[in-house]
């Protein structure tokens, strides 16, 4: 296809081929920072690169991890799950108690985890197909419900009791590399593989960004959404589960901060939550660099007071840089809107 | 395959259900804190007394302060999960600077108020001019304030208040609390503001539409700002009430106060997006939510009932009439 | 193929459609042609199954049918392409070409058969398009094909397109051609909605006019003329809707003078004066920046210029506010989005510019706002049940005076207005046009802004011409007979048609 003679300033197309990748890697801005980070906390902190250290960022990175792949999905279909925090508290207490210290019941206690997650899940999703309230205020709802079900059932105070097989797990580890972090991995090349290569990871994208064209698309719009959030909820149940065989008893305080925790990941991962856009690639990444800052400070002597600010800090610059990114794009799609907007305005609603 | 006849009978019904609706928008909140007052009064005969009603006015004065704030800014289109660790500063500054000085009570609360106004900058500069995403950036400097206020305590809450001070909760006012008629006058301010005056007028425009308002020659930015300027000072505020009446600085004060206040002011019939609601509103929404608390209280039940009885209560308050949002075009 | 009986149906209270019957055949091209508002849309939405009609009937093959969501539409092989984006633009063209039906093996969408349906949906319209490449970043004519291209790969037994051609050059008319065509001899059911007659004469065989919900005529092509379809369209003589042609009176002054505007992606380097008591007309093809410049000057969209001049200082205007205290103001395009605020009433809206005016203290004086309002209700016959109606409520005629009545009330030297009839009723239309007539008379400069030549022909004393980002042409309209008026017509045409023709892109 030949140019035009004059050069049209309206016929501007930009390089393609790149968004492939970024749909597996996310962002390439994302690597450069993490990278950035890895390099001055190799200089602050003499011991940052040591095995024993790489292995503790690995397992910070797991719980955080496992939620932010869930609420990812939420998010793309421009939705929230504030309810993690409370699943995971709730996962873990149930566990804890069923378990009650025999190795026995672990199958058991982790199946009702998962099944209490998953009902979350479907709770929150039923709630919010149904009626037109927004997500934030369904899962906090939903929240305050699965916490008070949990203090019910806990009397509030530590728990129930791991098996010794559940500690061999969540303490053991394969040279550096702890072995709940592979469950990590594996649920998130689960999730990359779903996103990108299913019609479910296709439609979540559509649902996110548009609904009404998903909908005459003949994509069933509140199904998507239903899943995205029992699969929310049940990974939340997952990371419960996997904080529990670290621990000495299921604690009701367990989940606290994941929930914001989870979406400044899944955020500063180039997820925008507007939906439609970003996904499990750029989570990854933004886990890696919350988990690693966590880690660096930690070894810097931070005091915790300093690192929750710190974190907030971190938090306004993705968002900075995502509304960079979102400016640049609305600039071109408006000219799209502005062009087709010729609805029969008002003439639909009044004569046709 | 359905019929014509089908499809009128369903128009006329969702006519009359719309119809319903409207009108609900309004009184509705204030059916269910009405059906919640009578079935309190039901189960506890001590609900009624004029001690408890006075301490559910007492009780709700400081959430009522900063719902208010925040029917502000989700009227124009945002929200602020900054207020709780807000009013948590406020605590921990006024409880250090007051320190059993009378003297010190006028400058301290200039000084509180300047930082209000200050974190209310901050969310114009990011939401507004450089249009980060509401939500999250309120949840920054939520982190910054919070983790700024255990530093600054050591994690130990320091100083307490003149007792001039706590007057403010105390204290009374032809035998209402003190802190009840201040949350009152600024409600009375605020519903007669956005009803009647410029201001109130442009804050409805801009959060209905932003663009429209801009054409028409409404500076959006301006109202915006002084929106989220608003709501971070009436944060402040609420935090000297908490702070009169619990005497000393706290970090976990108002924790949870944001949540509240959200829910507060979408069961009174304000909707996210904005440009639709009402102050009457929030001030059911802030009564129901403190009638919970406080019936929970009387019967003695676990907070765990309570909590699960609010999620529920959250929910459904805001489902039955939350119109969703025209759809953004594309 | 598709027949459809005695269709009407209602939008609060406003007939939209009147007993309308249609036939629809396989290897036609049917056009439905007709003002707007006339009820065009409202019949594809009920034949694809967006709107339930509220009585008639629809047969498919002799059979009764009747379609309550659009996936039944689908099922029975309709395709729509509407005027409204049906693409979302962060996916790719492929993703949105395989959307909702994607081709999967074991449960994974299948690359090679995924490419292989966008290849040939592509090849379909002829488009040259990367199918990887974001929707976001096309060209408006881009997307426009692939949802043709999306449409057409349904494999669909009848496809009705809404304004397909809206925002397509010549060139792409002529390509659209060969679609249609390759379409008919495949004996797909095409139905063309329009308000352009060259398209009707080009491509249909079969045209229905709809007016004012009603079908006025209905005839094979080849045996009307074009002024009967006009009449039918519009019930009589096109003259006699606008007020009559006069020399322009007495000596004008330049109001605002702009120099090398230029907007990054959508114009480059426009030049262009507005002047007292005159009219300008702005045509051109959509996408040729029209809008965008209106909303330049009066600062709704940032923009790079050497100069923008209001009697003859430099202005700064960085919001339309600024804008506005310099006496511009602007009817916006889309009054849905950008011109109402829905969820105030009419009397609100209209006094929305001058709330400081109308209040002592910041308080609104409410008798001083009902007074205003209910002046330009009056003058302007704005059908609303009451002052505080809430706008949402009134049809998009009125809806379109509120907007006006604002910018009258207020007074404005300079007003710009945006495609004003659109969606507008004959008789609101010639009611607009006596108000711009008036505008002009009185000594305001009015920048109009239209894709109906007729509008711009009949009330413009100078028209401008853009295409794709540039003026191309700056016409005297000094014609006062319809003859002349036909001449000038070619003349825009020309000028459209020339630099269409130019461009070899997409």
């Amino acid at each position: 296809m030949s140019e035009p003679a004059q050069s049209s300033v309206v016929d501007q197309q930009a390089p393609v081929g790149k968004r492939a990748i970024t749909r597996w890697t996310g962002p390439g801005w994302l690597w450069l920072l993490l990278l950035v980070i890895v390099v001055v906390a190799t200089l602050v902190a003499e011991n940052f690169l040591s095995s024993r250290n790489l292995s503790n960022v690995l397992r910070q990175m797991i719980p955080l991890g496992i939620v932010a792949v869930g609420q990812t999905l939420v998010i793309l279909i421009a939705g929230v799950d504030l309810a993690v925090a409370a699943t995971i508290s709730m996962a873990n207490t149930a566990l804890m108690g069923i378990v009650a210290g025999q190795t026995a019941n672990v199958p058991l206690g982790i199946a009702v985890a998962l099944g209490a997650g998953l009902v979350v899940g479907l709770v929150n999703g039923v709630v919010i197909n149904l009626t037109r309230v927004p997500a934030l205020i369904v899962t906090l709802g939903t929240a305050s419900i699965v916490t008070g079900i949990t203090f019910l059932y806990t009397g509030q105070t530590n728990f129930g009791e791991p098996a010794q097989i559940m500690n061999d797990i969540g303490f053991g580890s394969i040279g550096p590399i702890p072995i709940l972090f592979f469950l990590y991995a594996l649920i998130a090349a689960v999730g990359l593989i779903v996103q990108n290569r299913t019609s479910f990871g296709l439609h979540l994208f559509a649902v996110g960004g548009s609904e009404k064209v998903a909908r005459s698309s003949g994509i069933r719009v509140e199904r998507v959404r239903l899943v995205a959030y029992v699969i929310c909820g049940t990974l939340a149940a997952v990371a419960g589960v996997a904080m529990s065989m670290r621990m000495g008893a299921g604690e009701p305080l367990s989940g606290i901060g994941f929930d914001w925790d989870s979406i400044a990941a899944v955020v500063l991962g180039g997820t925008a939550l507007t939906g439609g856009r970003g996904g499990i690639g750029g989570t990854i990444g933004g886990v890696a660099i919350i988990s690693i800052l966590n880690n660096v400070m930690n070894l810097a002597g931070v005091s915790s007071f300093t690192q929750i600010v710190v974190k907030g800090i971190i938090v306004l610059i993705a968002v900075v840089l995502a509304a960079s990114v979102t400016r640049r794009v609305a600039g071109e799609a408006r000219a799209f809107v502005t062009g087709k907007m010729r609805r029969a305005a008002g003439g639909e609603a009044a004569a046709g | 395959m359905s019929t014509v006849s089908d499809a009128k009978g369903a128009a006329t019904a969702a006519g009359l259900f719309t119809a319903v609706k409207t009108r609900w928008a309004v009184f509705g909140p204030w059916a269910i804190l009405l059906i919640l007052i009578v079935g309190s009064a039901l189960i506890s005969p001590a609900f009624m007394s004029t001690t408890n009603l006075v301490n559910i006015l007492r009780q709700a004065a400081p959430l009522m302060i900063v719902a208010l704030g925040q029917t502000l800014v989700i009227l124009v289109g945002g929200i602020d999960v900054s207020v709780g660790a807000l009013i948590a500063t406020t605590t921990v500054i006024g409880g250090s600077f007051m320190r059993d000085s009378n003297a010190m009570i006028g400058p301290t609360i200039l000084l509180v108020v300047g930082v209000g106004v200050v974190v209310g900058l901050v969310h114009y500069l990011m939401i507004v001019r450089i249009r980060t995403d509401a939500l999250i950036t309120t949840l920054g400097t939520m982190l910054i304030l919070s983790g700024l206020n255990l530093i600054y305590t050591g994690g130990a809450p320091r100083s307490n208040v003149p007792d001039l001070f706590r007057k403010l909760s105390d204290g009374r006012l032809l035998g209402i609390p003190l802190i009840v008629v201040v949350a009152l006058v600024i409600a009375g301010v605020l519903s007669f503001g956005l009803r009647r005056s410029t201001f109130g007028r442009r804050i409805y425009a801009v959060g209905s539409n932003r663009a429209a308002a801009r054409l028409a020659g409404i500076r959006s930015n301006r109202v915006e700002g002084l929106a989220y300027i608003a709501c971070s000072v009436l944060a402040v505020i609420s935090g000297l009430a908490l702070l009169a009446r619990i005497g000393t600085g706290d970090t976990a004060a108002g924790e949870g106060m944001e949540l509240d206040s959200i829910a507060a002011v979408l069961i009174g019939g304000t909707a996210f997006g904005g440009g639709k609601g009402r102050v009457e509103g929030t001030i059911a929404g802030v009564l129901i939510l403190t009638v919970l608390f406080n019936i929970f209280n009387l019967m003695g039940v676990s907070r765990f009932a309570h909590l699960i009885v609010k999620g529920v209560v959250v929910i459904v308050g805001v489902a039955l009439y939350s119109t969703r949002r025209r759809e953004a075009s594309s | 193929m598709l027949k459809v009986e005695g269709i009407s149906k209602q939008f609060d209270g406003v007939q939209a459609l009147s007993s309308v019957d249609a036939g629809f055949n396989p290897g036609e091209v049917h056009a439905i042609v007709g003002e707007n508002g006339a009820g065009k849309s409202t019949l594809v939405k009920v034949m694809a199954g967006v709107h339930l009609a509220d009585s008639g009937s629809m047969f498919l093959d002799g059979e009764e049918v009747w379609f309550s969501s659009p996936r039944d539409a689908i099922n029975a092989s309709i395709s729509v392409v509407y005027q409204e984006p049906s693409l979302v633009p962060m996916l790719t063209v492929e993703e949105n070409l395989i959307l909702g039906r994607e081709p999967t093996r074991r449960g994974f969408v299948s690359r090679s058969e995924a490419r292989e349906l966008a290849d040939d949906a592509l090849r379909m319209v002829g488009a040259a398009i990367d199918p990887g490449a974001p929707v976001e970043r096309l060209t408006i004519a881009q997307r426009q094909l692939v949802e043709i291209a999306k449409a057409l790969s349904l494999r669909a037994r009848m496809i009705l397109l809404d304004e397909p051609t809206s925002s397509l050059s010549i060139t792409e008319i002529e390509r659209l051609r060969g679609v249609v065509e390759d379409l008919r001899s495949r004996s797909v059911a095409v139905v063309l909605v329009t308000h352009d007659l060259d398209e009707v004469f080009l491509l249909a065989d079969r045209v229905t006019v709809l007016k004012d919900g009603k079908v006025s005529l209905s005839a094979m092509v080849r045996d009307v003329t074009s002024g009967e379809v006009i009449k039918a369209m519009i019930g009589r003589d096109l003259a006699h809707m606008f007020p009559p042609r006069r020399a322009r009176k007495g000596a004008s002054t330049s109001v605002v003078e702009v120099k090398g505007l230029t907007i990054p992606g959508r114009a480059e380097d426009i030049s262009f004066e507005l002047r007292t008591s005159e009219v300008v007309g702005f045509v051109g093809l959509i996408g040729a920046g029209r809008t965008d410049v209106a909303k330049a000057l009066v600062g709704a969209v940032p923009s790079r210029h050497h100069a923008i001049l209001i009697d003859g200082v430099d202005a700064h205007v960085r919001e339309p506010a600024d804008a506005l205290a310099l006496g511009l103001a602007l009817v916006p395009e889309d009054r849905l989005a950008d011109g109402l605020v829905m969820d105030l009433g009419v009397k609100q809206n209209i006094c929305l510019p001058q709330l400081s005016d109308l209040s002592n203290w910041g308080i609104i004086d409410k008798r001083a706002e009902a007074e205003l309002a209910d002046t330009q209700i009056e003058s302007l016959s704005i059908r609303t049940p009451s002052n505080a109606t809430v706008v949402h409520n009134l049809s998009g005629g009125n809806q379109q005076k509120v907007v006006l009545g604002r910018w009258l009330a207020k007074g404005c030297r300079v007003l710009i207005l945006d495609e004003p009839t659109r969606g507008v009723d004959v008789g609101a239309k010639a009611e607009i046009y006596r108000i711009i007539r008036n505008l002009a008379d009185e000594g305001t400069a009015v920048m109009l802004i239209s894709s109906e030549l007729p509008e711009i022909l009949h009330l413009s004393d100078r028209i401008i011409v853009m295409s794709k980002g540039r003026i191309v042409a700056e016409i005297e309209n000094t014609s006062t007979s319809e003859r002349d008026l036909a001449s000038e017509e070619d003349l825009v045409k020309l000028a459209l048609g020339l630099q269409a023709e130019g461009s070899t892109d997409v």
